[in-house]
C-alpha cells in the first residue's frame, strides 16, 4: 500500500520501487536476542493470565526490542500493553512509572515530562522516576532541570542506568572526557549476559571519540560493539563514518548498506549517497538520494519520529528546502534541545532566512558543546551573515575537533575559512 | 530520474531493503539503559551461621568460629564463555556486624574490594584453556598462565565506626593479609581447561595470620533452592504434582509428612537454580574477633551491603584535547543493594520502593514496618486459596526479622545469631530448622539454622512461607515442594559446593 503524502502524490518512481520491493529477499533474522525471550516470556504470561504486572513486563520487553532493532513500532505495542494494564489495575504504580518512558519513545517529550512528574509524585525515592525526567528535560532543551534530576538519581541508585544519564550531559556541556570516563565506567558495571546493551555503551564510546577527532579508538569501540551484538543497527553507520574518513570506501559502502536494510532512514542514505558521489559515481549517489527522498515522504505521511534528521538531509542536499524548514520548526515544537535548535538554524539559512539563523544557532551553541557538525553550521551561516571572525573561528574549531566530521561538508568548510580568511587579509590589505 | 534508471540504480547500490515496509527509524534521542540488572551488585544471598566443620564441632563455646557469606552475581549458567563471571572492581562489597544489640550494624565490618589483572587484554576469549596454553593448575603465579585475567581482593577490617556524611569514620583498621591482594578461584570452565579444580578451590582458601580469620572468594555452585517461576507467580505452586490442602481453592500443595522430613528430594516442584553456579564471598572469624567483649559469646546481628560510586555531573575543567586527564567525579560509594534475611526484599517490600529500600541502613527499618505488619505476601496466599492466615498486625514477623527481643525498639533488618547454639553436625542437619520432624511427625528442631542466622542449605522458602502463613500452613507442611540442592551440604569451609562445571553442566527438572 502506498501512503498518501500530504505534500503531494507519490511519483510513479515510488510505485515502482514498491512494486520492486515484493521481489527483494527478507532480511534474515538472527537467533533470538535478550529481548526477543523477554517478550516471548512476557508474553506466556499475559496469555496465562494477563495481570497488570505481567503488561508491564511485555511493555517493557517492547522497549528493549524498540531500541534493539530501531523500529519504533514497538513502541505502539508498548504503549497499548500500558494502556490494558492500567484497565485491569487502574493507578498501577508499575504501568504508572514506565509511561512516560513510553512517551519518550513516541517523542512525546511534554507528555514523558508530566507523566515522569506524575510517578514522582507518588514515589519520589524511585530513582527510575529521575532517569526519565532527565532524558525529557535534556529533549526539551531544559538543561538545569535534567542535571538536578540526574544527580537526585545518582544520589538514590548509582549504577548504569545513571552512569550513561551522566555522560550525556557531560557531552553536552563540552566535557567529551568525562563523558567517556562515565560511559567507561557504565561499561565496567554492564551485564556481560545482556549483549545490546553493552554493545550501546560500545557504541556511544565510539560516537564520543569520533567527535573529538579520534578515529582509530573510534573504530576500535565500534567494532567491539559490532563484536559484542553483530549488526547493531546503532553502531553499523558509526563504522561505517569512520571507514569513509579513513579512506576504506569499500568497507564504508558495505557498511553503510547493511545499516540501511537493516534499520532505513533517510540519514544513513544520505550519507551512503554522500560516499557514492564522493567516489565518482553519481548515478548510485542520485538513486540512494532519491530512496533517502522517498523514505522522507512515507515518514512524513505515517507521523515519524525522525523529522530533525529529515529536514537536516533535505537542508544538507538543497532539496525541498521550504519542508525542510517546516519539519524543523515542527520539530521545534516538541523539542527544545541544543541539536533542534541547530537543524532549525540550517534549515533557516538554506532557506536564506540568515537573521533567523543567526538567532537560532546562537541558542544551538549555548551550552559550549564541542561538535564539529555544530561549529561548522554556525560558521557557514555567520560566513554568509558577514560576520568573517566569527565565521573563521567555528571553522576553524570544526575542522580542528574533526577534519573528516563529515564527508560532503568538511570540504566546504574548509573552502569557506580559507575565503574568508583571504577576504578578510584582503580587506585589511586596503585599508 | 526515470523509473528505470531508479530502479537499476538502487539495484547497483545494492540496496536489499524491504521498500513494503515502512521504513523503521531510530528514534533520534539518545535512549540511554534504564531497565538494567546489575548482577555483580546484586547480592542474592548472606549466610551467618558458626562453622559445622569438624574442627569446629570439636571447639566450644567462645572458641568456635563464626562464617559470614555474601553472594552474588545470580543465576551463572556454567557454560556461559567466553564471559565467564567476575566480580565487579568497582563495586564495594561489605558485611556488617552488630555486637551490642542496638541494631547497627557498625561495630565490626568487613569491605572487599577487587583488582582485575588482564593478562591479554586483546583477547577476545576471556580464558583460554587447552590450545596452546597450558591447563590451569594454579589459581595465581606458576600454572596459572591459562588464565587471560586473575581477579584478585583486598579485606579491610573497620571497628568502631560511625556514620558520617563521607562514608565510614572508624577508629581501628586492619588489613588482613597486611595488605597483599588474595586470588579468586576462577570460574569453573570444564575439565579440559582445569583438570582438578577442587584443588584450585582449595587455594583459593587463604588465612590470615593475625586476625585467624579464613578468606575465599570466588564462584560455588547455588545452594538457595526454590520454585522461583511458582512463587512469583502470585505464590502459584505446582499443587498439580502434589496432594492438596482439602478445601482449598485453588487447592494448596502440602508435603505429606514423609516428604517433608526427607532432606535429600524435592517432593514436586522446579528448583529453579538447579546447575547454576553464584559468585561467593566467604569470611569465617574467631567469634572472640566479632564480639564486643572478645568472649565470643552472645547474639551478633549480620547484614552485607554492596555499593556503587557517585559520579558528579560536572567533572571541573572541561578538557577537549586531552593533556592530561580530568579529575573523576566525587568518589564517594552509595549503598545499591542490601541484605540479611531471605526474600524480604521480594516479598515483603513493594515495587516502587525496593530499590530505595536497598539503600537505606537497615538501622532504619521502622520507616519500613507497615509492610512487615501488613504482610501483603501473607494476604495473597489466603487470596489464592482461601486458606485463613492470622489476622490483624504481624507482630510475630516484625519479632522474627526485625528484632533481638519482645522489648527491643530498634528496629533493624538483620540476620541474628545466637552464640551459645552449638553448630549442628553436616549429616545431622535439617533444612526446616526449628519446623523439622521426623518421617513420623514427631518434631526434630535443629535450632541451629534459620531464623537463628542462616545456613546455605536451610529451606528459608518454605520457612518463610508457613512462618507467613501461619499455624494453617505450618501443621499442613505447605510448600514449593523444593529445598534440597543435589550438591547437598558441603562440611568443610566455605560450606558451599564446587561449582557445575561449563562442559558437563545439567539442570534437573522435576522427576529426574
Amino acid at each position: 500500500m502506498i501512503p498518501a503524502t500530504p505534500t503531494g502524490k507519490p511519483g510513479r518512481a515510488l510505485a515502482a520501487m514498491l512494486a520492486l520491493a515484493g521481489l527483494l529477499p527478507a532480511l534474515a533474522h538472527a537467533a533470538p536476542s535478550a529481548a526477543d525471550r523477554a517478550m516471548a516470556d512476557a508474553q506466556a504470561v499475559v496469555q496465562r493470565g494477563p495481570t497488570a504486572g505481567a503488561l508491564v513486563d511485555l511493555a517493557a520487553a517492547f522497549m528493549r526490542k524498540a531500541r534493539e532493532t530501531g523500529d519504533p513500532g514497538y513502541y505502539g505495542r508498548a504503549a497499548a500493553a500500558l494502556d490494558r494494564a492500567v484497565a485491569i489495575a487502574p493507578g498501577h504504580y508499575g504501568a504508572l512509572r514506565a509511561r512516560a518512558w513510553v512517551l519518550l519513545g513516541k517523542h512525546e517529550f511534554a507528555a514523558a515530562l508530566r507523566a515522569a512528574r506524575t510517578a514522582r509524585a507518588i514515589e519520589p525515592h524511585d530513582w527510575w522516576n529521575y532517569g526519565n525526567l532527565a532524558d525529557a528535560c535534556v529533549e526539551l532543551g531544559r538543561y538545569d532541570d535534567a542535571v538536578r534530576a540526574t544527580t537526585r538519581m545518582m544520589a538514590l541508585r548509582p549504577g548504569l542506568p545513571v552512569y550513561t544519564r551522566v555522560a550525556a550531559l557531560r557531552a553536552l556541556m563540552n566535557d567529551r572526557r568525562g563523558a567517556i570516563e562515565a560511559l567507561e565506567l557504565a561499561l565496567a558495571t554492564a551485564d556481560p549476559r545482556d549483549p545490546e546493551e553493552r554493545a550501546w555503551i560500545l557504541t556511544y564510546l565510539g560516537h564520543e571519540h569520533w567527535a573529538l577527532g579520534e578515529l582509530s579508538r573510534a573504530r576500535a569501540r565500534y567494532e567491539e560493539a559490532l563484536r559484542t551484538f553483530p549488526d547493531y543497527h546503532l553502531a553499523l553507520p558509526g563504522l561505517a563514518r569512520v571507514h569513509a574518513a579513513e579512506g576504506d570506501t569499500a568497507e564504508a559502502l558495505h557498511l553503510y548498506e547493511r545499516a540501511l536494510a537493516l534499520a532505513p532512514m533517510p540519514a544513513l542514505a544520505g550519507a551512503l549517497g554522500d560516499l557514492y558521489a564522493a567516489t565518482g559515481d553519481p548515478q548510485r549517489a542520485t538513486a540512494t538520494y532519491a530512496f533517502a527522498m522517498y523514505m522522507g515522504r512515507v515518514a512524513e505521511a505515517t507521523g515519524t519520529t525522525y523529522g530533525r534528521e529529515l529536514a537536516l538531509f533535505l537542508a544538507d542536499h538543497d532539496r525541498r528546502l521550504p519542508d525542510a524548514l517546516r519539519l524543523a520548526r515542527q520539530e521545534a515544537g516538541r523539542r527544545g534541545d541544543i541539536y533542534t535548535d541547530d537543524a532549525l538554524a540550517w534549515a533557516y539559512y538554506k532557506n536564506g532566512r540568515l537573521a533567523d539563523a543567526m538567532r537560532t544557532v546562537h541558542r544551538a551553541l549555548r551550552l559550549g558543546t564541542e561538535e564539529a557538525l555544530l561549529h561548522y553550521h554556525a560558521g557557514m551561516i555567520a560566513a554568509a551573515a558577514g560576520h568573517d571572525a566569527w565565521a573563521a573561528r567555528h571553522l576553524a574549531r570544526a575542522l580542528a575537533l574533526n577534519p573528516h566530521f563529515d564527508l560532503r561538508q568538511a570540504p566546504l568548510a574548509r573552502s569557506t575559512l580559507a575565503r574568508v580568511v583571504s577576504e578578510r587579509l584582503a580587506r585589511e590589505e586596503q585599508r | 530520474m526515470s523509473t528505470r534508471a531508479l530502479r537499476r540504480g538502487l539495484a547497483a547500490a545494492g540496496l536489499a531493503v524491504g521498500l513494503g515496509v515502512v521504513p523503521a527509524g531510530a528514534a533520534s534521542h539518545r535512549e540511554a539503559p534504564l531497565m538494567t540488572l546489575d548482577p555483580a551488585a546484586d547480592i542474592t544471598d548472606v549466610y551467618f551461621f558458626t562453622s559445622y566443620d569438624q574442627a569446629n564441632l570439636s571447639r566450644t563455646g567462645g572458641d568456635r568460629r563464626v562464617t559470614m557469606v555474601l553472594n552474588a552475581v545470580p543465576g551463572q549458567e556454567p557454560g556461559s564463555g567466553p564471559n565467564y563471571f567476575s566480580f565487579d572492581d568497582n563495586v564495594l562489597y561489605e558485611l556488617h556486624v552488630d555486637n551490642n544489640q542496638d541494631g547497627d550494624a557498625e561495630d565490626v565490618r568487613y569491605q572487599i574490594r577487587f583488582q582485575t589483572e588482564q593478562r591479554t587484554p586483546d583477547q577476545f576469549i576471556a580464558t583460554l584453556g587447552g590450545g596452546p596454553l597450558p591447563p590451569v593448575s594454579h589459581i595465581d603465579g606458576t600454572g596459572s598462565d591459562g588464565l587471560s585475567r586473575v581477579q584478585r581482593y583486598t579485606v579491610t577490617e573497620l571497628r568502631n565506626c560511625k556514620d558520617s556524611k563521607r562514608g565510614p569514620k572508624c577508629k581501628d583498621r586492619v588489613m588482613l593479609f597486611d595488605g597483599a591482594p588474595q586470588p579468586t578461584v576462577p570460574s569453573n570452565i570444564g575439565p579440559r581447561t582445569m583438570p582438578d579444580y577442587a584443588q584450585l578451590a582449595l587455594e583459593g582458601i587463604r588465612t590470615d595470620a593475625t586476625t585467624g580469620c579464613r578468606t575465599f572468594a570466588g564462584q560455588r555452585a547455588e545452594t538457595f533452592a526454590i520454585d522461583l517461576g511458582a512463587v512469583f507467580d502470585t505464590v502459584n505452586l505446582r499443587v498439580e504434582n502434589a496432594t492438596p490442602v482439602p478445601g482449598a481453592r485453588p487447592p494448596l500443595p502440602i508435603l505429606t509428612t514423609a516428604e517433608d522430613a526427607d532432606d535429600f528430594t524435592n517432593a514436586f516442584g522446579v528448583n529453579t537454580f538447579s546447575g547454576f553456579n553464584i559468585n561467593t564471598i566467604a569470611i569465617e572469624c574467631p567469634a572472640s574477633r566479632l564480639t564486643a567483649d572478645g568472649s565470643g559469646t552472645g547474639v551478633l546481628g549480620l547484614y552485607a551491603s554492596t555499593s556503587r560510586q557517585m559520579l558528579t555531573v560536572r567533572t571541573g575543567n572541561p578538557v577537549v584535547s586531552g593533556k592530561k586527564p580530568l579529575l573523576k567525579g566525587a568518589k564517594d560509594f552509595r549503598q545499591v543493594s542490601r541484605m540479611a534475611n531471605p526474600l524480604v526484599n521480594e516479598l515483603i517490600i513493594p515495587i516502587g520502593k525496593k530499590d530505595f529500600w536497598n539503600a537505606t541502613d537497615p538501622a532504619d527499618e521502622a520507616q519500613f514496618v507497615t509492610f512487615y505488619k501488613q504482610l501483603a505476601v501473607a494476604k495473597a496466599l489466603e487470596a489464592v486459596s482461601g486458606v485463613p492466615v492470622p489476622t490483624g498486625d504481624r507482630d510475630d514477623i516484625v519479632r522474627a526479622l526485625l528484632k533481638y527481643s519482645d522489648s527491643d525498639a530498634n528496629l533493624s533488618e538483620l540476620l541474628r545469631l545466637d552464640l551459645s547454639v552449638p553448630p549442628t553436625p553436616p549429616a545431622s542437619i535439617k533444612r526446616l530448622t526449628v519446623l523439622a520432624h521426623d518421617a513420623a511427625g514427631n518434631s526434630t528442631p535443629d535450632p541451629a539454622g534459620f531464623p537463628n542466622g542462616r545456613r546455605p542449605n536451610d529451606d528459608v522458602t518454605d520457612l518463610i512461607v508457613r512462618l507467613a502463613g501461619g499455624p494453617n500452613y505450618i501443621t499442613n507442611h505447605v510448600g514449593d515442594g523444593v529445598g534440597v540442592a543435589e550438591k547437598g551440604i558441603t562440611p568443610d569451609f566455605p560450606f558451599l559446593p564446587i561449582p557445575y562445571d561449563g562442559r558437563n553442566r545439567r539442570h534437573v527438572d522435576p522427576g529426574e
